[in-house]
Formats: structure tokens, sequence, C-alpha cells
């Protein structure tokens, strides 16, 4: 385990390199001088080469690199010109916004999801199956902001059970905080069900074939027991696959979300800043929301290879 | 090496081939309903979207007294709350939507089949590209859509060079792995046996067995990039305002969700039909390849 939980790691080095050069290059490879673009337009040409100099923008591209790699790691990301306060204390607050929305829309996704793909599964070819399969494919089909906006006019506009664009903070209640992030995070794990859907049918549909379940019925045990015990087990592998996919997606689609009904997330923050021009947090926030993605997947893949212990002996899902 | 062998192996590459070939495929598509369907629809998008200045009048044209009119037989999507014609903004709709999905999904094909291939080649430019895959597939497409857009100013061509970036690394890992696949094939060892060259085991033998795997994909990376181009309009990051594009007209709705439902319905219900088209297709594509893996 020791070994290929160290393996896993420095295949993860080139791999948190990409977000890491990425957003490095965003701002220099941008059209126009970068110290001119932090600063805005009212700058003055000896603004703009102070800042040149301290961001050390006139230093050769490996060495500015190296000074990157550096902030980074000491967690100095600059400074928000909007907020006025450095991009590492900014982030937190925003980040647990979005992050408790996509716990709850990840749940709602994995048990409409897993309920719909087994249903799909255990009844194919029957009309319940071909219903739930064909929800699965219609839901895939619709985007997260027309959910939202059906969400919406029924149990905001029709029912009056939750109101829209109201963020309440945890600081002023559980129940009223709950009720305002859960049309967002409805609307969110909606989207993602139909994915989880699929693939839980389709392992399920490949773990029904496999020769120990003929086995089991061969031998009496009761279907109800074999599917609960034996079939949802080693269909479960897949489905935890895709949940750590599923992050990328999620912080995606919250962006949409956050905007739709005005909750103060990371999405919400990134589109502020990229229209307030303020690179310095735009640069935080992406740099953010890739290493935070990688580091989930990380985690699912060890989890992974604790469940099933084909995958260290090199059995690799590619 | 003897004509005839090579002849014989190609003989059999063929066969294979013609089972999994795009033509067969979409023969046995033909057969099925729903598919038939689907088809129909993206064709009278596509349709809509080529023929839209001749169907339908300037969508930006305003009657500042008809705002917010329910669907008549003069306007028979209804006005929005500029007074502009719904059904003409829906149609030149389908210009910006399309066009962002194939130019998403030609751009992708390219550049993913290139490195797809090199990689199943290559074992060290497989590790490499791999894991840079793996970073990149990793990022939110809208959070990179958005960082994007603050450097390069808003407008198609960011919106497509954002999701090509994001999209190609798929696109690599289906073809490399299909490429792989196929040339582990019994028919290409005997080709190899009787001494073909290496372009003419790709192009003979490989290639053609990818072809429908390329075509599922480059049909997901659509029907994503018509996804994501609606969204990014919709928050207001995707194309600039006086472009009509599905995803603007549903945000413009937004205030008006009860009292007009017609501003959001009519493009909503158009972006739902086309992705939900194509991914009906895809599904059947997949049927006719697996038939055991129906509906994965």
């Amino acid at each position: 385990m020791l070994r290929y939980l160290g393996m896993r790691l420095l295949a993860l080095l080139p791999t948190v390199a990409v977000p890491l050069i990425l957003v490095f290059l965003l701002l220099r490879l941008a059209p126009g001088d970068p110290a001119a673009l932090l600063l805005g337009d009212s700058a003055t040409p000896e603004q703009v080469e102070a800042l040149r100099e301290t961001l050390g923008l006139n230093a050769a591209l490996p060495v500015q690199f190296g000074r990157f790699l550096v902030d980074v790691l000491t967690l100095n990301l600059g400074e928000s010109i909007f907020l006025g306060k450095p991009v590492v204390e900014v982030i937190p607050q925003y980040a647990l916004v979005t992050l408790e929305i996509s716990f709850f829309a990840l749940v709602v996704a994995l048990v409409l999801g897993i309920g719909l793909g087994a249903l799909g599964a255990f009844r194919d070819g029957r009309p319940a199956g071909r219903i739930a399969t064909a929800l699965s494919i219609v839901g895939i089909s619709i985007p997260q902001f027309v959910t939202a906006l059906i969400l919406i006019v029924v149990f905001a506009s029709g029912l009056h059970w939750f109101n829209v664009g109201g963020f309440v903070p945890l600081s002023q209640g559980y129940f009223p905080h709950l009720r305002s992030i859960a049309l967002p995070a409805l609307a969110l794990g909606i989207a993602e069900s139909a994915i989880v859907a699929r693939i839980t049918r389709g392992s399920i549909l490949d773990v029904i074939r496999e020769p120990f379940v003929t086995t089991a019925r061969s031998l009496g045990v009761k279907p109800s027991r074999i599917a609960s015990v034996q079939i949802i087990r080693v269909a479960a592998l897949p489905i935890i696959t895709v949940s750590g996919l599923l992050v990328a997606s999620l912080l995606s689609g919250s962006a949409v979300v956050e905007t739709i009904f005005g909750i103060p997330g990371m999405g919400r923050l990134l589109l502020d800043a990229v229209s307030r021009r303020d690179y310095q947090l735009v640069q935080g926030v992406v740099l953010f929301t890739g290493v935070f993605v990688i580091l989930v997947n990380l985690v699912v893949d060890l989890y992974y290879a604790v469940v099933d212990p084909r995958v260290q002996l090199g059995r690799k899902s590619s | 090496m003897s004509d005839i062998d090579v002849a014989r192996t190609d003989a059999v590459a063929q066969e294979a081939a013609r089972v999994a070939a795009p033509p067969r495929v979409l023969h046995r598509l033909l057969r099925r309903p729903a598919a038939v369907c689907a088809l129909v629809i993206l064709l009278v998008m596509t349709g809509a979207a080529l023929l839209a200045p001749v169907i339908t009048g300037d969508p930006n044209a305003f009657v500042a007294v008809d705002r917010l009119r329910p669907p008549s037989f003069s306007q028979i999507f209804g006005t929005d709350n500029l007074g502009r014609d719904v059904y003409s903004r829906t149609v030149f709709g389908a210009q910006a939507s399309l066009t962002a999905g194939i130019v998403t999904a030609l751009i992708t094909t390219a550049i993913g089949v290139v490195l797809g291939i090199l990689a199943g080649m290559f074992r060290w430019f497989d590790a490499i590209v791999m894991r840079i895959v793996d970073g990149v597939m990793s990022f939110p497409i809208i959070v990179l859509a958005l960082s994007m857009t603050a450097i390069l100013g808003p407008g198609l061509g960011t919106v497509i060079l954002a999701m090509v970036i994001v999209f190609v690394p798929g696109m690599t890992r289906v073809v490399r792995s299909t490429a792989l696949v196929a040339s582990g094939l019994p028919m290409v060892d005997a080709a190899r046996a009787v001494g073909a060259s290496g372009a003419r085991i790709f192009w003979k033998y490989v290639l053609p067995q990818c072809s429908t795997p390329i075509l599922v994909q480059a049909a997901i990376t659509f029907t994503t990039a018509v996804l994501v181009e609606s969204a990014l309009s919709f928050i207001g990051a995707g194309l600039p305002p006086d472009v009509p594009s599905w995803g603007a007209s549903l945000s413009e709705a937004r205030n008006y969700l009860t009292t007009a439902p017609w501003m959001w319905g009519f493009p909503g219900l158009a972006l739902i039909l086309t992705v939900l088209s194509m991914n009906i297709l895809i599904d059947n594509v997949r049927d006719i390849m697996d038939p055991r893996a129906g509906g994965r």
C-alpha cells in the first residue's frame, strides 16, 4: 500500500503542474502588459513600470515561473485589487459555501442516481426499467440552469416553499440557512444524478452477468439478497470513481447555479472577479479549484485501492 | 512478403471494419424509431440554423409597444421584454449553439486523434500525455472559460478555445484506448507477420476500427459544447449580448418566469431537444456497437 501511495503521489506531480502552468501563463500570454492589466486603465506608465519591477516581470520566463512556484507554495497569491484583501484570505469563506452546496448536491445526485440506475438495471427491458433509463437520458440533456428555472417556477413562484435570491448565512440559524441553499443544491444534484444513474445501471448490468451471481442464484440464494449484498457491493466501485469525477462538474455547475440564486460562492466570486478585472483573484480561484479537484480524485483513487486490491497490482482502469 | 498474403489479411481487415464502420452503424440506426426521430430533430435544427435569415426576420428588431406578447398567429413564439420576436431569436440561437458545438467537436477530434494515436504508439509520449490529460480533465470547464474570458475578452472564439482545451483529453483517451485494442487484434499481428508496413497497418487495420468510437466521442463533445456555450451565455460570459443565443434568451427571461413563460420555454425546449436528440443517437450507436453495454 505504501509503495502504491508513493507511486501515486509521484504521478501527481505532472498533473498538479498543469493548473500551475495554466494559471502562470494565463496572465503572461495575454495580449498586452500584465502589469497594465492588473492596474487597470487609469494607471500611469511609471506605475506600470514600478509594478513590473515588483512582480518581477522583467526577468526571464523560467525565473518568473520559479518565483511563482515559491509564491504558490508559501500561499502568497497576491492581493485582490477590488476587495483590498490578500487572495488567500478571501477564498475560504466563499469556498465553504460552494463546498456545502456541492456536498448536498452530491448527496442528491447519488441517492437519485443510484435509485434510478438500480431500477433501470434490475427491471431491464420491463416498463419500469425503460422509464428509469429514459428519465436518465432526458436528465442528462437538461442543463442545470433550465432545471433551476423550472424549480424556481414550481417551488418558489408556485408553491412558495422557498425564496429565491436570498442567501442566509449559517450564523442566522440552521433551518433558514438550509432552506436558502435547498433549491440550488437540488438543481445541481438533479443534473448530475442522470450521469450517476447511467453508470450505476451499466455497472450493475455488468455484474449481473458475472459467474458468481449465477452460482449464487443456482444455490438458491434469494434474489433480493443477491441484489443487495453481492451485486451492489461490486457495482459500487465504478460509482465511487464517478463521484470523484463529478466534483469537477459540480464546481462548474455551481458557478451557474450560484449566479441564478445569488449565492456568494466560488463561482459567483470568479464571475465578479472576471467582470472587475481582478486578475490576482481570478488566478487564485482557478488555482484553488484545479488543485482541489486533483486532490479529491487522489483520495478517490486511494480509497479505490483499499477497497479493490487489484488496483495496487497495476491493473489500471485505462 | 507476397502480395497475395497482404491482400488476404487486408480482406480480413475489411470484413472486421465493415461490421463497425459508420455506414453500417447508420444503416442499423435507421431501423430504430427513436434514433430516426432524433436524426430528424437534429436535421430540422441544422436547417433552421442554416436558413435562419430566410425563414425569419431580424432577431434584434424590436417593437416597443409589443413587449411580452403571448404567442399568436403573427408571432408564433410571442415576444420578449424588449418586444423582440422570440421565434426569430430562437431560430438564430440555433446558429450560435450549433456553431459552438460543431467547431469545438471538429477541432477537438482533430487534435485528440493525433495525440491519442501518438500516445498509443510511443510509450514515453503516452506517459507524459496521460498525466497532463489527468491535470486538464480536473479543470471545471466553466472556471477555465471564465478565466480565459477575463484575459481574452468574451466571444465565440474564447468559448471554443476553452472548450477545446478541456475536451481534447477525453478524445485523446478514447482514441488511445481504442487504438491500443485495435493494434492488439490478431489481424494486425497477421499483417505484421506478412510484412505490411507500419503506415499500412495503421491506415488499413487500426484506424477503421477506431472510427465509430471517435464519432461517438465527437458527438459527446458536441452535446457538452452546446450545453457549456449556453451556460456561459446564460451567466453573461459567453457570446456578446447582441448575438442571439439560447442561453442568453433564458437569462433574459429570468424576471419573467411566470409572467411570460414563452420567453424561456421555446429557447429552452430547442436547447433540450438538440442535446437530447444527440444523446439518443449516441446511446443507440453504443447499443449497436456493444449490445451488452446497452444504455451506458
